[in-house]
């Protein structure tokens, strides 16, 4: 009761919806510790069904190849591949974290000697952070084009089990809701995607700057 | 990145791919561990069936792991998206149900005059404990269930069914009003 009892006052005795209260607590059903976890369980198959039923042939690659690009922007490029198991491609640097720098060292000669070298790994370098952002492009078109043909999948089986007018008005309801939380998302990770994107391209030239003050 | 190191290199990059927003393989576990018991309450409070509130919590955890990444911290906490999840799913249940119907018809008690803590004691099967929770409106019910079984606070029930909180402090008391009554019935 505690919070709402505080914040109004009752023309009957509290105590008594104390007491009501008390019961609808005595009510919670009893469960012990591994019937949760046989629920948890059973809820793990049935995602890990689901996520294989509605995976189409496609997808597993997309998902992969999405999770390089953004996993690249997040932990930088040569984390990435090697987080993934693949050795790093051959671009110089990335802007996420100190192994980018360390490449670029491993290629070129420090001072003078090395200015035109890092010149050329700094035009790959852009050249690279604009790949990517292609790629991320391609890859939110393929998303949103997957999702609607899930969502046109998923529609065709609701209508299917004859839903009454009613059900196929809160069907499509719930779809509407799920596209615009699925616009909102990409959206936002568009967003995200740019910024992280510009930082790379900014940090290509400064690591070039750096190193020719040098 | 420092997250679900010991999910080998798919994990790893899933969970680089999924962001601080996103809910982790960890966070999984302890929402499951915090959560599921208050949960599998108000779904058995709500439902009064404790088979259907095991099959709809399982359900609801399902689609927090399917749907872990696209959750998004600043939208809302975790335990408002686990109970809208779970309100979507006995909506959708209610919705494919014509016999749930009859667990939440109105029925109607003659009433009593006996001390209430005397009646409460006498409430003590499944049934009665059904047919005492049959006098709520589907809304009081989900009101007192969320409130009572799962714990959650009159603003955390606000929050999560969109209604405003005088309206659901109304509504909290009204059904405690009527299960009142409705417990202080002779047990027909």
């Amino acid at each position: 009761m505690d919070d709402f009892m505080e914040r109004r006052e009752f023309e009957e005795n509290p105590e008594d919806l104390e007491q009501v209260a008390g019961w609808l607590r005595a009510q919670r059903p009893e469960v012990s510790a591994l019937e949760l976890d046989r629920i948890k369980q059973r809820a793990r198959a049935q995602a890990m069904r689901g996520e294989r039923r509605g995976a189409g042939a496609a997808r597993p690659r997309r998902a992969f190849s999405t999770a390089i690009t953004v996993a690249a922007l997040t932990v930088g490029i040569g984390g990435a591949f090697a987080i993934a198991g693949q050795g790093p491609p051959s671009w110089p640097h990335s802007s996420g974290s100190s192994g980018g720098s360390a490449a670029f060292d491993q290629y070129c000669p420090p001072g003078p000697a090395g200015k035109k070298c890092r010149k050329e790994r700094e035009k790959e370098c852009l050249k690279q952070a604009e790949r990517d952002k292609k790629d991320f492009e391609q890859q939110q078109k393929q998303e949103k084009k997957d999702f609607e043909q899930q969502q046109k999948q998923d529609k065709k089986d609701f209508l299917a089990t004859n839903p009454t007018r009613q059900q196929k008005k809160a069907f499509e309801e719930q779809q509407k809701q799920d596209k615009k939380d699925f616009e909102q998302q990409q959206k936002q990770a568009k967003k995200d995607f740019e910024k992280q994107n510009k930082a790379q391209k900014k940090a290509c030239k400064e690591h070039h700057h750096h190193h020719h003050d040098d | 990145m420092g997250r679900g190191v010991s999910q080998g290199a798919g994990g790893r990059l899933m969970g680089a791919l999924r962001g601080d927003r996103a809910l982790r393989d960890e966070d999984f576990e302890r929402l499951y561990e915090e959560q599921a018991a208050p949960l599998l309450s108000f779904l058995a409070l709500r439902t009064g069936d404790r088979a259907l509130a095991e099959d709809l919590l399982a359900d609801t955890f399902e689609r927090v792991l399917r749907k872990r990444a696209t959750f998004d911290r600043r939208r809302g906490s975790e335990k408002t998206w686990l109970y809208s999840i779970a309100l979507n799913l006995l909506r959708d249940n209610a919705r494919r149900s014509r016999a749930g119907r009859g667990a939440t018809e109105r029925i109607q008690f003659e009433r009593g005059t006996e001390p209430l803590s005397r009646e409460l004691d006498q409430v003590e099967d499944r049934d009665a404990v059904g047919r005492v929770l049959g006098v709520l409106s589907v809304e009081e019910r989900e009101a007192v269930a969320l409130r009572f079984g799962a714990d959650l606070t009159v603003p955390e029930i606000a929050e999560l069914t969109g209604n405003s909180l005088t309206t659901m402090e109304g509504r909290v008391y009204r059904a405690l009003r009527k299960l009142r009554v409705e417990l202080q019935a002779p047990d027909s």
